[in-house]
This record gives structure tokens, sequence and C-alpha cells, in this order.
């Protein structure tokens, strides 16, 4: 994965220090996978690359209150950027429009396209992930590739608002019992 | 709507809003709890941890040079790092510069104007009771007869700060302003003093303003600190009283 061999922890620190090269390593680092990330959550690829721009300028700037006794560099980064883009698509309040794609989200598989990059790292979640039934892994799926809502997924499911929110806790509870373990 | 009582409940709560199903009400509160609470902070970070698992299943998109160009010319070809680059003169402050400066504002302008960065890591505090008065009086340590700067929240949510007597700057060196709000682990900068004797804050930049908050000046090189901490001596120091009367 791209995280490979990145010390991303080290590289914020640098960044607070004003750094230019580090902020340059971490941005060849993750960028790629950031903005594929962005991009399959807005359907728009502009607006993604601006996201993207966005949440390197408040890494940059923020990088000295970045606090590793809180949680790992990485997942700050991507708390960043996924937090505007969510933060965009709440705004929007659109639903997608690519149906067929849609579709493809829901059954993702837990390997999609991971062919496309073997060096990638295995997760814990992937395994808990594997665990789910579909019906809990399904929307758990739909939520984090395409950033939508207990609502917007529930009307996309054609299934009741209560019954998607009550498969999404079930399976985020599940998740994180087998996350423990 | 409240916020879940045992260890597992909050963890999925928290999983809910990472995720970004969260909605309306429930979304709010829990947003607020994230940005107030270190423990809840920590949970979403875990959360985020746990999920890029799911950003690994991408193939990394190919990113234009342009991008990097913007931001770069962004970044560092304007003096846009806050604080921390010399200047020539200590006013107006390097913030204010930066703060002034169109293409810089352009690009952030989501971001800032929202206070909304990330989750847990830039609190947004301004969810507190604007309605409560709020002051400081910062006096130089061990002077607490002589009260040299009073802090306010504005009824908009900035803050000024005051110079009953001026305070020059001396030569070659510049005087920072800092705040610390309590949960807060390091001081911000609030920016240069320069040769103003009253100050007004953003109040985007500042976050809300609750009791027990520090202000503090000290005394930096000239340009301010270059760790972004405060390294030098403390001029002015004081904590924030809500002031209910």
């Amino acid at each position: 994965m791209a995280g490979v061999g990145v010390d991303h922890e080290g590289l914020l620190r640098a960044c607070a220090q004003r750094d230019q090269q580090a902020f340059k390593m971490l941005y060849e680092a993750e960028a790629g996978r950031m903005l594929a990330l962005a991009a399959r959550m807005l359907r728009r690829r502009g607006e993604a690359e601006e996201l993207v721009q966005d949440a390197f300028i408040q890494i940059w700037n923020n990088a000295d209150r970045f606090d590793s006794t809180l949680g790992t560099g990485r997942a700050w980064i991507y708390s960043i950027l996924r937090y505007r883009v969510l933060n965009r698509l709440r705004v929007k309040g659109e639903m997608p429009l690519d149906d067929a794609l849609m579709d493809a989200q829901i059954d993702q598989s837990p390997e999609p396209d991971v062919a496309a990059d073997g060096r990638r790292q295995a997760h814990r979640l992937d395994v808990c992930l594997e665990h789910l039934d579909d019906p809990r892994r399904g929307p758990i799926l739909l939520a984090f590739y395409q950033g939508l809502s207990h609502g917007q997924i529930a009307s996309r499911l054609e299934t009741p608002l209560g019954t998607i929110k009550s498969r999404i806790r079930a399976g985020l509870r599940a998740l994180q019992e087998c996350l423990q373990t | 709507m409240s916020i879940p009582d045992n260890e597992m409940d909050r963890r999925v709560r928290v999983g809910e809003y990472v995720l970004g199903v969260l909605q309306g009400e429930e979304h709010d509160e829990t947003h607020a709890w994230v940005q107030q609470d270190r423990q809840a902070g920590a949970m979403a970070l875990q959360w985020e941890d746990h999920f890029l698992a799911l950003t690994d299943r991408l193939t990394p998109a190919s990113v234009p040079d342009a991008l990097w160009a913007r931001l770069s010319s962004t970044l560092f070809d304007q003096g846009t790092a806050p604080v921390r680059q010399p200047v020539a003169s200590p006013s107006p402050s390097v913030w204010q510069r930066w703060w002034d400066n169109a293409s810089t504002w352009r690009l952030v302008s989501a971001g800032f104007a929202a206070a909304t960065i990330a989750l847990a890591v830039v609190p947004n505090w301004r969810t507190a009771d604007p309605s409560v008065p709020r002051v400081a009086v910062l006096q130089q340590p061990g002077q607490a007869a002589q009260p040299g700067w009073v802090v306010s929240v504005l009824g908009d949510g900035d803050v000024q700060i005051k110079g009953l007597a001026a305070l020059p700057t001396p030569p070659g060196k510049s005087i920072q302003i800092w705040t610390l709000a309590p949960g807060e682990k390091k001081p911000r900068s609030m920016g240069l003093l320069g040769d103003r004797q009253t100050v007004r804050l953003d109040g985007d930049l500042v976050g809300a303003v609750q009791p027990g908050q520090l202000f503090e000046f000290t005394l930096e090189q000239e340009g301010g600190s270059p760790t972004g901490l405060p390294t030098g001596p403390v001029l002015y120091i004081g904590r924030i009283v809500a002031a209910s009367l």
C-alpha cells in the first residue's frame, strides 16, 4: 500500500518544522490514493483534485497540531480529506448518478481492484469484513465509497431507514469486536 | 438524543460518524463530541485507521503535475507560513498578511471559514455559548497588581485584546500572541502583536473561547517563534473567566 515504508508521523513532524521536502514526500506517498478516494466519492475529478489540494494545504498549515498520541499520521491525513469530501457531499445533498457503478459497490467483494497494486498491506479490517454478511457489509461499503448518509442508503437500497441504521450499527459493532481480538 | 453511555456503543457511534452516515441532530451532536472529547477523537482516528483498508483497495490515481505546482506555489512562494517566517516589519502580522492574501484565502476559504478542518485534530470550539461574556486580564508574571492587557470575546466571536499601556517591541524581536484552550496540548499562535495597542483576532482563528483558556504574549525572535511554539519569556499571561453577572 501507499503507506508501506513511509513514516507518516516523522514526515508530519518535519512538516511542522516547515520542512518542504518532507511535505513533498508525504504528497508523493499519498496524493494518488487520496485523489482516487476523493474522485470515487465525489464522482467528479476536478472537484476531487480541488479537495485533495485543499487537504494538503490544511496538512501543511496544521502539521504542528498533529498529535501522535491520538492516532496515526496516515489516519490523520485521511481524516482531513474525508471530512472535507463528506462535507462537500453533505452540502450538495445529492445522490450519485451512476446506478451501475452504485450496484457494483453494493456487493463489493473484499478484494475489488486490489490486483492493480499487489503491494497492498493486509489490514485487519479486511479479515473482519469477510466475517460480515452481505446485508451488513454492503451498506458500510456504500457509505464509505460513496459518502452516503443513512437516509440516502435507505432510499437507494429501498430498505426502511430503521433497518439500514440497525444493520450499519450491527455491522460496526461486529467489526469493532473482531478488530479488538 | 444523546451520546451513549457504554464503551461499545460509543465506539459504534463514532464509527457511524467517521463513516459519514449520521444526519441531523445525531450528526451535530456526535460532531461536537468528537471535537471536544479527546477519547472520542482518538476513537475517530482509530476508525479512520481501520478504514484505510478500504482506501487501500483503490488504485492510486495519476495526479496531474499541475496539482503539485499549484500547491507549492500557494504554500511556498508567497511567504504564507503563518508567523514563522521572518518579516522585515512586525506589523501588520504575518498572519494578517497571510489572511489578506487573496489566493490563499480562495483556496482555503471552505476550510477556515467553516472551521471544519478535520475530526479531533483541529478542534472546533465554536460551539460554546456566545451569550456568556468571557474576559481575561493579562498580567506580567509576578505583577498581579498591574493589569496590562484585557482580552474579551466580542459578540461575533472575534476576540479583542486591548492594552492599557503601549508595549513597544524591542529591536530585533517580536511579541507573539498565543492561546491554549483547556484540553489542547500545545499553545496556538495568534500572530504577532506588532505595535498595536488593540488587536482583533478572527473568531475562526481563535475558535470559541472557553473559561480557563490561556492567553499570553511571549518575546520571540523577529518574525515569531521558529518552532511554532513559544520559546521566549512570557511578557503577559492570563486566563479567561466567564463573567456571568
